[in-house]
């Protein structure tokens, strides 16, 4: 062990005790990110740790990333540097909940699956559905703002932040917001950090908006015969008096690859539209009539599903980062995101591209959000997967959209860019970045640009 | 009276018509909806994104403030000219760009009118969903400056909710365009950063704005009370019950009579309180949620709990509600209000703080609550030619404002911080927020020419509070 | 609480506390200077203090919608009023222009939360630019000639009717605008020359002093105020007007000396004039015991409701007898739609759609009395006119002293009206008529435009009028009782 290590962990033991430092390869490697592995892994208590490790790493020149279960950490450009993987796992505090009020205050460490079980005992729940699923921390979900499909009725981590505090590389917490549901005192600093992926400071605590649990869940099932059959269903349900959670149309592969393993095995053969209502009994009632008339319409027939059974096929759609790569190893997961009216024809043009390409591409779009993820499952060489990639990237963008590469090996990553090209905002975006983290200590590399 | 050579070479840009610089002008542009007074030297009025980089550029090479005004309806001063220069109004900006129903998206200039853009897509079947009272007149540019709200923020959200990109003009005048047309477009969210930054960061020349579909059902109660504490507890009641309406909206009868006798809009002249609660959606889910809710408004002991029966008596109620301040504005010569935020299971303390409150300085207090999300609006009654009382109500409205930063809330939950509430921002934030804030407000805004001395305060707080009252207009 | 300071300082005050404040607003924290305005009736403290600035009143006035400037909003000229009244602004050009240029449209009263009387304070305003401003020579002169020299006298309309009747009949008008020779003229004159109404023959005079009996039973006993000019160029919707009331029972006594009722010179500022036109009115029609005293001019019946405010203060003798006049005072739809009206209508298949004239709507607050009057006829589909609350341009003499403008709102008025594909416009005042029909002619379109009164007759069947009213030698108003 070098002697800069040496000084690194002595600094940092210093700050949060011998027994929240851990530098063992088996705990670097599995946060490793892109091939990278960190020096150490640092568990921080408390905002004062967090806020005294920033501050010493970004004074010995180090270069830190923040995360919890790693479940968001494929996502983003290579890093350029990385030293100190800053595990918030042991800050799972809850500060402040009051059910009544529907707010909570959290440590960011705390996971989301224990955090929904928490707030259900008083009927409430954070309404999203995100990549990582219960396993996913508090943290990586606003510091992502990742959403699944309930994004169609219910919005965003965007939407349901009331507040949060942040640590700073300088070593100070600032506070943005604050705890009631209308507040519009001073700037939104919030707004900056949700989605910065960890590159401006670290999340320390978050106050949400909570919602009550729906009083009754059901899911529905049109299979849609072609893609333009599905658009028009799309239209007649988003243009009628219903509401859907979530609404997601999956191209045969998708659907038969979230199905496999769960009591709904099946072979498909179609586009599939999977829609969730909610309400009493009364209310799920009339949406079941109204999507019969619709379907009936365009000529699909409709299969209705208790929630309980659909749950699984959900989690699927909406965490594919989590069990996809186990049975596809090779998987590269895209996400395009563009207008939502246009969803049909990306998706018509993707399975294009990958049938000129022989590859097999499981296509799921998020209905209503405007927002696709495209798996390409064959085990392809680099430079088609490369060529694919861009001429998918291509497709978005001449739909008005942008496509990020989620998930791919990171040699395909060094030669294309994750997140796509930036706009005229950029260079306010740079110095945005500079004002929080002036020496590039937080996830150097990784987001928009290379930043 | 000669121009500068400034006004000349604005003149040259936009037009003789376009620029406003004569004593007799510019006075017209010293206010806005808070009384505290500016003129600017010179008031342009722009018709292209072009325009305003060519006035930000002239302004930049002569250091001179430059402030962005939609139609002067805000009520924290965010619009007037603290330290003169250049106003930019944008009466003239007013074009609905675009409108993409499929994509429920739409294209606006800043100056385009809330209502307006509502009244545009209403046809199709979709409104633009924040509602600021004065939706009627207030511009999206404006409600964007300000992220404004409006009684059916409670379900639906505030303005920064409701935008998904903007084209802004920064002070050097570089054109950037923020978010996207769609959601979520990777990079840090400068949209939700600039929404609600009171003009201190850019110009906002463009936006593009979500629009919502129109529910199929709205219902409308009214709940009476006898006892004013009665009408937060059952706010508080809905609220733990995991009922979100649309809108609940509370007035108390002091408010209620004054609005009454203005507008006839059927509440009871002689009721301690009010609740105005919608519910939509679905035709099944509208008809369960307002059965609930009524029930929850008797066993909290509502005299009497009304469903309007017509668009028309809706209409009515809301017209009542909307035009609540100007209905205190008529049984007294100026008021101020107050935009205070507290948790909901607060409330009735609240109000009888606020009770207690008139009391001690013998005042007379209205309350308007978009109870449901908290947001207090109490309006204090005064004559600002009685010296006495203007004492009297700035300390009142210190205390008020005081307990609600007690309670764990906010100086403002949707009229913004502007001049009125500037240095009051150390009560809920610490030197270190603010350091950040002022960085990040450099970033866009290095030589701090645009909207100076607002949102940030100028100084630090010697242990003192400054409420800026209103004085309505006259004194 | 210790901390905190009190800031009751006025705003002037406050201003001169905040950091970097500009040189004007120092200028401004100077002893306050004397009053602009001249001896009389001024905007008072009591009437402005209402007005909170909170500005909802911007979007609904024409002016500020069109010009986009503060100085043309009614928040803005409200402002100006108390600036001049502070010695801040002088009673001068500028602030002329700005209240001039106000249609008096008076949409901002709808619009405003607080209860301001801003078309009191804006008539109030006008009477002292009439008495202490000096306007250049041609323009007084036109305003005297017009306002003082034509209006108040029957027998001067009655000669000017009769040329023009004659200027039109001849052909010698369209050779006149074919010609193109008004363009050689200054201003607009081209274009305010097609607006000239139609003069119709017989005037209405003639009906000075008649009664028109009622159809029927006789369930009331009305007075009609006829108009000034309206005798010349309305007379026949002044007919339809005496027959539909006839229609519903009701005996329309015409009086003989009645006359201009003032409202043009209310609107003028020309408030001593306006007294004077309005006794002689409250003396005619108080002499009798009428059950309603009726206008079809909405414009006429704002300001003939409105006649006690000009006794507020000079005259006051005179105050009771207004109100008394006021109160008794009803536009034809509204005591229409206040009775139970004969709904014998034929069956009318037409798309229509009805603007409100802005002195039925904002000043009288009717809106609802013509819709339903309008909803009675079968067969009748009218459609919802966007911005139907917004003024066309008209607003009295406004489309001939402010042409340009009037001319941009009436081209967007004719844009919403093409929107409801509606074949027939209806409204309930003569100006706005006027104004529509130039909107119409201008498209080359074939829609009429017609006041709601006008469609009722029509509905009613005119010609199946039993007494064949055309042909009526009526009784002496007054001694057939």
């Amino acid at each position: 062990m070098n002697t800069a290590v040496e000084t690194m962990q002595r600094e940092f033991v210093a700050i949060v005790g011998a027994s929240h430092v851990v530098s063992e390869p088996a705990a670097c490697s599995a946060l490793s990110v892109d091939g990278k592995a960190p020096q150490c892994v640092v568990y921080p208590a408390s905002a004062a740790d967090v806020t005294a490790v920033l501050r010493c790493a970004a004074e010995l020149g180090l270069a830190v990333i923040p995360c919890r279960n790693g479940t968001k950490l494929g996502t983003g450009n290579p890093p350029r540097r990385y030293d100190v993987a800053l595990s918030l796992k042991d800050m799972n505090r809850v500060w402040h909940y009051e059910p009544d009020d529907l707010t909570v205050t959290v440590e960011p460490g705390m996971k989301f699956g224990d955090f929904q079980h928490f707030v259900g005992r008083q009927g409430l729940w954070l309404p999203l559905d995100p990549p990582g699923g219960a396993r996913a921390s508090l943290g990586g979900i606003v510091a992502t703002n990742a959403t699944g499909p309930l994004r169609l009725y219910y919005g965003a981590p965007r939407d349901m932040v009331l507040g949060m505090k942040i640590a700073t590389v300088e070593g100070k917490v600032v506070k943005a917001g604050g705890r009631v549901v209308k507040n519009v005192a001073g700037y939104d600093i919030a707004k900056l950090l949700i989605g910065s992926y960890g590159t401006l400071g670290v999340i320390v605590e978050t106050s949400f908006k909570l919602f009550p649990l729906p009083a009754g869940r059901e899911t529905f099932v049109m299979p849609t015969g072609t893609l333009s059959i599905a658009r028009d269903l799309r239209r007649r349900i988003l243009h009628s008096p219903l509401t859907p959670l979530r609404m997601v149309l999956l191209n045969p592969s998708a659907a038969e690859l979230t199905l496999a393993g769960t009591p709904l095995e099946r072979p498909v053969k179609e586009p599939e539209i999977w829609l969730e209502m909610a309400g009493s009994p009364r209310v799920l009632e009339r949406c079941h009539g109204e999507l019969e008339g619709l379907a009936k319409a365009a000529g699909a027939p409709l299969q209705r599903l208790a929630s309980a059974d659909a749950e699984n096929v959900w989690t699927g759609i909406s965490d594919l980062q989590s069990w996809l790569p186990g049975r596809s190893p090779g998987v590269v997961i895209l996400r395009a995101l563009l207008p939502d009216a246009a969803s049909e024809e990306l998706l018509s043009r993707a399975e294009q591209e990958a049938e000129n390409d022989k590859a097999l591409l499981a296509g799921f779009a998020q209905l209503g959000v405007g927002v696709l993820h495209f798996c390409l499952l064959s085990e392809a060489a680099t430079p088609a997967v490369l060529g694919l990639i861009r001429r998918l990237r291509g497709a978005a963008e001449s739909l008005g959209g942008v496509l990020i590469v989620e998930r791919c090996h990171w040699d395909i990553k060094d030669r294309v860019d994750a997140w796509g090209s930036p706009g005229d905002d950029f260079a306010v975006m740079k110095k945005v970045k500079e004002t929080w983290d002036p020496k590039g200590t937080l996830s150097p590399g990784r987001f928009l640009g290379r930043a | 009276m000669k121009p500068r050579p400034l006004v000349r070479e604005l003149t040259r840009l936009l037009g003789p018509d376009a620029v406003l610089w004569r004593t007799e002008d510019v006075m017209l542009y010293e206010y806005d909806g808070l009384s505290v007074t500016a003129p600017p030297e010179a008031v342009v009025l722009p018709s292209t994104t072009e325009h305003v980089v060519g006035i930000v550029k002239l302004a930049a090479r002569e250091g001179v403030p430059v402030v962005a005004r939609g139609a002067g309806t805000g009520l924290s001063g965010g619009s007037v000219a603290m330290e003169g220069g250049i106003v930019i109004g944008f009466a003239r900006m007013k074009r609905i760009i675009e409108i993409d129903i499929e994509n429920l998206r739409a294209r606006v200039q800043p100056g385009v009118v809330n209502m307006d853009l509502t009244l545009a897509v209403g046809d199709q079947g979709c409104y633009f969903a924040p509602d600021p009272s004065s939706q009627k007149a207030c511009t999206i540019g404006g409600n964007v400056a300000e992220n404004a709200g409006g009684p059916h923020t409670l379900a639906y959200g505030v303005t920064t909710n409701h935008i998904l990109g903007l084209e802004v003009v920064l002070p050097d005048g570089e054109i950037i365009h923020t978010g996207a047309r769609f959601w979520d477009r990777p990079g840090y969210d400068l949209t939700g950063f600039v929404v609600g930054s009171e003009g201190t960061l850019g110009i906002v020349t463009e936006i593009t704005a979500r629009l919502s579909r129109k529910p199929e059902a709205v219902k409308t109660l009214l709940a009476i009370y006898d006892d004013v504490l009665d009408a937060p507890r059952t706010v508080a009641a809905i609220t733990a019950r995991r009922i979100t309406p649309a809108a609940l909206e509370m007035m108390d009868g002091f408010t209620l009579r004054a609005v009454e006798a203005a507008f006839h809009a059927g509440f009871p002249m002689d009721s301690a309180a009010v609740l105005l609660i919608e519910v939509e959606g679905l035709r099944e889910t509208v008809e369960d949620d307002a059965d609930q809710i009524e029930a929850i408004c008797q066993e909290n002991h509502a005299r009497e709990v009304r469903r309007a029966k017509s668009a028309e008596e809706r209409d009515l109620l809301w017209r009542g509600r909307k035009n609540a301040f100007g209905a205190l504005g008529r049984i007294s010569p100026n008021y101020y209000v107050q935009d205070g935020v507290i948790p909901r299971t607060r409330l009735p303390e609240m109000l009888g703080f606020i009770g207690q409150v008139g009391q001690k300085y013998q005042l007379r207090i209205g309350n308007i609550f978009h109870a449901g999300d908290g947001n207090l609006h109490p309006l204090l009654m005064f004559d600002a030619r009685d010296k006495d009382q203007t004492v009297r109500v700035t300390k009142a409205a210190g205390e008020i404002m005081a307990k609600c930063v007690e309670m764990g809330g906010s100086l403002t939950g949707e009229h913004g911080v502007g001049i009125e509430k500037r240095d009051l921002m150390p009560l809920i934030f610490s030197a270190d927020d603010l350091e950040m804030m002022q960085k990040l407000k450099a970033v866009f805004n290095p030589r701090g020419t645009l909207n100076p001395a607002k949102l940030l305060p100028t100084t630090k707080m010697c242990g003192e509070i400054r409420v800026q009252i209103s004085t309505g207009g006259v004194l | 609480m210790a901390y905190l300071r009190s800031a009751l300082a006025t705003q002037k005050e406050m201003s001169v506390q905040s950091e970097g404040t500009n040189a004007l607003v120092s200028e401004r924290t100077g002893p306050a200077s004397r009053s602009g305005y001249g001896p009389g009736e001024a905007p008072t403290f009591d009437f402005y203090s209402k007005c909170i600035r909170c500005g909802l009143c911007l979007n609904s006035c024409p002016t500020y919608r069109e010009l986009g400037v503060e100085m043309d909003s009614p928040r803005g000229r409200i402002y100006q009023m108390i600036q001049v009244e502070r010695g801040r602004l002088p009673l001068s050009e500028s602030f002329v222009r700005h209240i001039d240029l106000c249609l008096d449209c008076r949409a901002c009263e709808t619009a405003c939360p607080s209860g301001v009387e801003y078309g009191r304070l804006v008539e109030v305003a006008r009477g002292q630019i009439a008495q202490y401003y000096k306007r250049p020579p041609l323009a007084s002169l036109l305003r005297r000639l017009f306002y003082e020299d034509l209006l108040p006298h029957r027998r001067r309309l009655e000669w000017v009717g009769r040329f023009l009747r004659l200027y039109q009949r001849s052909g010698l008008e369209r050779a006149v605008l074919a010609s193109g020779i008004l363009k050689l003229f200054p201003g607009r004159l081209a274009d305010v020359a097609r607006l000239a109404p139609r003069m119709e023959k017989p005037f209405f005079y003639e009906r000075l002093g008649t009664v028109v009996p009622a159809v029927g039973p006789r369930r009331y006993r009305v007075a009609f105020l006829a108009g000034c000019m309206a005798n010349l160029c309305y007379a026949k919707l002044n007919e339809a007007t005496g027959r539909v009331l006839a229609r519903n029972g009701c005996d329309v006594v015409i009086p003989e000396d009645q006359g201009c009722c003032g409202a043009l010179h209310v609107h003028a500022g020309m408030r001593d004039l306006a007294r004077e036109l309005a006794k002689r009115n409250i003396r005619t029609f108080l002499a009798d015991g009428y059950d309603a005293i009726i206008s079809n001019a909405a414009g006429c019946g704002s300001v003939l409701k409105e006649y006690p405010l000009l006794f507020e203060e000079k005259d006051h003798d005179f105050y009771e007898s207004a109100k008394a006049f006021s109160a008794r005072l009803k536009d034809v739809t509204e005591f229409l739609a206040g009775i139970d009206f004969n709904r014998d209508f034929a069956v009318m298949k037409l798309r229509a759609t009805y603007q409100d004239p802005c002195h039925l709507g904002h000043a009288q607050r009717i809106r609802s009395a013509p819709r339903r009057l309008l909803a009675a006829i079968p067969g009748l589909e009218l459609v919802e006119l966007k911005e139907a609350e917004i003024c066309c341009g008209s607003a009295g003499v406004y489309n001939v002293v402010h042409n340009d403008l009037a001319e941009r709102l009436l081209a967007a008025k004719m844009q919403r009206i093409d929107e409801t594909g509606a074949d027939l416009i209806l409204t309930a005042n003569p100006g706005c008529l006027l104004q529509l029909r130039a909107g119409v002619a201008r498209t080359d379109n074939q829609r009429r435009v017609l006041h709601v009164i006008e469609l009722l007759d029509e509905a009613y069947g005119a010609q199946s009028h039993p007494e064949g009213i055309e042909h009526y030698d009526g009784q002496k108003a007054g001694r057939g009782e």
